[in-house]
């Protein structure tokens, strides 16, 4: 057993002879792995989906741009509503000087509110 | 994830999934590499039981580093063997510091070298070759178990016996060279001057 061709030829023999485990031994390793093994993370179940009208407004929001979006449309409109059913008086002066004859217009009064504060004690 | 594409995924991809919690991963990932580890084993100790110990021990490493396993970084097989190599050395120290079992212990050597030889003369060559592989100093022979049974490169042994690849190299040679001088004179017990005969007949 000198020649290196024999020695290489036994060590070939043993690379090609599996040491097959035991189905106990493979048993145990399952167990093992079975008992360690981390548990599966929870999935993020998606919400069930509103049906009709709901789920059409939900859309709708999404389109707009969101939920900030949406109450800054709600806002501007519930003030331009105030400004349609508001008592107009205030904008009398104006409006009587826009629609008026223009023509005779010798003095303007966009603040009449404020003549007290012109009066002299 | 279906069986079929299991087979084909790599052991890391199967480690990955055995700790995302997938069932099927650490079958697979134990019939690729129990095998393995149990023949570095057996091969290192000598011992079918004492190897299946170690081999259970090594696995449930990989299972539990398995969530921390860092990609890239190692192969598993040969993180593995490191595992076992130092299971292996470990075990081999217990044995020594138990009482008679102890290296020193002069009777008990002589007569496991009788036994060894008694075993070559009736068994069979890889009976034989085990015996001689139990005679060599453990750092050969794991060297040449890694390099000539296992058929690992010499980089990979190196990172597993944590040794420049220069150092394994010259382990595996004094390796070769010592068995062949333990198997010396055995040759005609192991069937090889009979092949030679018949090759040089049919030649």
């Amino acid at each position: 057993m000198t020649d290196d061709m024999d020695l290489d030829a036994l060590l070939a023999q043993a690379a090609a002879t599996p040491v097959a485990p035991s189905a106990a031994l493979t048993a145990r390793i399952l167990a093992d792995a079975q008992a360690v093994q981390p548990r599966p993370q929870a999935k993020v179940v998606p919400s069930r989906p509103r049906p009709g009208v709901l789920a059409w407004l939900s859309d709708l929001a999404e389109g707009l741009g969101g939920g900030r979006a949406v109450a800054g449309l709600s806002l501007a409109g519930v003030a331009g509503l105030f400004l349609g059913v508001a008592d107009p008086s205030a904008l009398q002066s104006l409006s009587t000087l826009i629609a008026g004859d223009l023509t005779s217009v010798e003095h303007m009064d966009l603040l009449p509110a404020t003549d007290i504060l012109w009066t002299e004690n | 994830m279906p069986r079929d594409t299991l087979d084909e995924v790599s052991d890391e991809t199967l480690l990955v999934l055995y700790a995302n919690g997938d069932p099927s991963a650490a079958r697979l990932l134990t019939t690729r590499l129990s095998p393995r580890v149990l023949g570095y084993a057996t091969r290192l100790l000598a011992d079918r039981a004492e190897a299946e110990d170690v081999t259970q021990e090594a696995m449930m490493r990989l299972w539990r580093i398995a969530p921390q396993w860092r990609a890239g970084e190692a192969q598993i097989s040969t993180w593995l063997y490191r595992v076992v190599t130092n299971l292996c050395t470990d075990l081999k120290r217990a044995r020594r510091r138990r009482p008679g079992v102890a290296l020193d212990d002069a009777p008990e050597v002589a007569g496991a070298t009788e036994s060894a030889v008694s075993t070559l003369m009736q068994a069979d060559r890889m009976t034989a070759l085990q015996a001689a592989l139990d005679q060599l100093p453990e750092r050969q022979r794991q060297a040449v178990v890694l390099r000539h049974i296992e058929g690992l490169a010499n980089p990979e042994i190196a990172q597993i016996m944590d040794l420049g690849v220069e150092a394994v190299e010259s382990l595996t040679a004094r390796g070769k060279r010592a068995l062949a001088a333990i198997l010396a004179g055995r040759k005609a017990e192991l069937g090889y001057e009979d092949d030679a005969d018949e090759s040089e007949a049919v030649g």
